[in-house]
């Protein structure tokens, strides 16, 4: 039984391996492909408004049961469609910087000092 | 951004101390000006002053004990001495001529320092109070001193014919009157926020350097000091500050108090009081008063302001 039980964890844990690197690579690819959106946008865009929706394949389970129920039943699936809702990324926009205002320097014309 | 001001001035004498005048105006209207500011320093000191016997103010001093009817100008500079005595409870005293006489400034200072008079024996005279026991009658517009009592206009004079001075230059332009050190200006010259005026430290001689410069506009800017008009009596130092408390000249832990107000009559009351009240006192009066602004400096020289005064500062 011992042996029995660490072969289906070692199986188990393998494949927990591998979604997490399939998943790792999704979101890589995810993150490329954001960036790849954001230099596409003007020096000085300002925020987008809309929500960007991506949606991609991915190999990973969603949800990671440690349980024993969770170990020993189907808590992985493949080739699943996964839909994330991503928030608008603040873009940068260029500072507006302003010049200080000017400040004016000049000597005292006369001064204020006792009676004399 | 440096800016300078190129206006018309000018500088005469008149009350004892250097007057000098700016008027942002053309070379010919500056000029009737200037003339027209002079005659009016003439005029009130011809009517104000303690050390002219034939002076207006002279003619009531020696009238006490009897009522004596008063020109407009005397009303006016009396009634708000008068007013500024009840304002400071009797701290600000226009009736310390004869104290004032006694700690030995009983001509001007020019021929005290020329003469190298001392003063007498510092008989004290006691105040207290005496400044209500003058009367005045509004519709004989007359005025009342008890008899022997005399009264000394000197510094509240001079801030009332510097204000005006701004008054009377003003529908010509932007103008900045200096009374001998008491600043008051009109409107701000074009394209600042303010005239560019400094405050001097604590100086014995005739040169001063500036501790610090503000920007003053439609407002006045008086300085009280000891550090100037001083002499000795029997070996003691004394100086022309009277503390109506004592009747003797003030103790005080302060050299200069320079104070900002709206207008010229309350900058010079204030300061005046500010050092007769000394440093602690005075920084806790000035700080709960929102409409002015302060610079003391002790008598190690140090310096310390007021809150407000960073809304002025250059």
């Amino acid at each position: 039984m011992t042996t029995r039980n660490k072969s289906h964890r070692g199986q188990q844990f393998g494949s927990l391996k591998i979604a997490v690197a399939t998943g790792s690579l999704a979101a890589a690819l995810l993150g490329t492909q954001l960036l790849a959106r954001q230099d596409a946008a003007a020096a000085t865009a300002v925020s987008q408004q809309e929500t960007l929706t991506i949606q991609v394949p991915a190999d990973m389970p969603t949800t990671l049961n440690t349980s024993p129920a969770g170990l020993s039943g189907s808590g992985v699936s493949n080739q699943r469609q996964v839909t994330l809702d991503l928030q608008p990324i603040p873009q940068a926009a260029v500072p507006q910087i302003n010049a200080a205002p000017s400040v004016v320097r000049m000597a005292p014309l006369t001064q204020t000092r006792s009676s004399r | 951004m440096s800016a300078t001001i190129t206006c018309p001035s000018t500088t005469f004498r008149a009350m004892g101390c250097q007057i000098e005048l700016w008027l942002e105006a053309d070379e010919v209207t500056a000029v009737a000006a200037f003339d027209a500011v002079e005659k009016l320093f003439a005029e009130n000191e011809r009517a104000l002053s303690r050390f002219s016997p034939t002076s207006e103010l002279s003619r009531l001093n020696g009238r006490s004990g009897e009522w004596t009817p008063v020109s407009d100008l005397l009303w006016d500079v009396l009634e708000e001495a008068l007013i500024w005595a009840a304002e400071t409870d009797g701290l600000f005293d226009p009736t310390c001529l004869n104290a004032l006489e006694a700690a030995g400034y009983a001509v001007s200072f020019e021929a005290m320092a020329a003469a190298q008079v001392n003063g007498r024996s510092q008989t004290q005279y006691a105040l207290t109070g005496q400044w209500s026991s003058i009367q005045l009658d509004p519709a004989h517009q007359a005025v009342y001193l008890p008899y022997g009592l005399r009264i000394d206009l000197g510094g509240i004079a001079k801030g009332y014919t510097a204000q005006q001075a701004v008054d009377l230059m003003s529908p010509w332009g932007a103008c900045l009157v200096n009374a001998g050190g008491d600043l008051v200006a009109g409107a701000a010259p074009q394209n600042l926020p303010g005239w560019p005026v400094g405050i001097a430290r604590p100086s014995a001689d005739g040169n001063a350097d500036n501790a610090l410069s503000l920007w003053l506009e439609n407002a006045a800017l008086a300085t009280s000091g000891i550090d100037y008009r001083r002499w000795q009596v029997n070996g003691r130092a004394a100086h022309h500050l009277i503390d109506p408390r004592s009747g003797l000249p003030a103790i005080t832990d302060l050299l200069t108090a320079t104070v900002w107000a709206a207008q010229a009559a309350e900058a010079e009351v204030r300061a005046t009081t500010s050092l007769i009240m000394g440093q602690q006192r005075s920084l806790e009066f000035l700080e709960n008063q929102p409409h002015l602004a302060a610079v003391l400096f002790n008598t190690e020289r140090e310096m310390t302001l007021t809150t407000n005064v960073s809304r002025l500062a250059i």
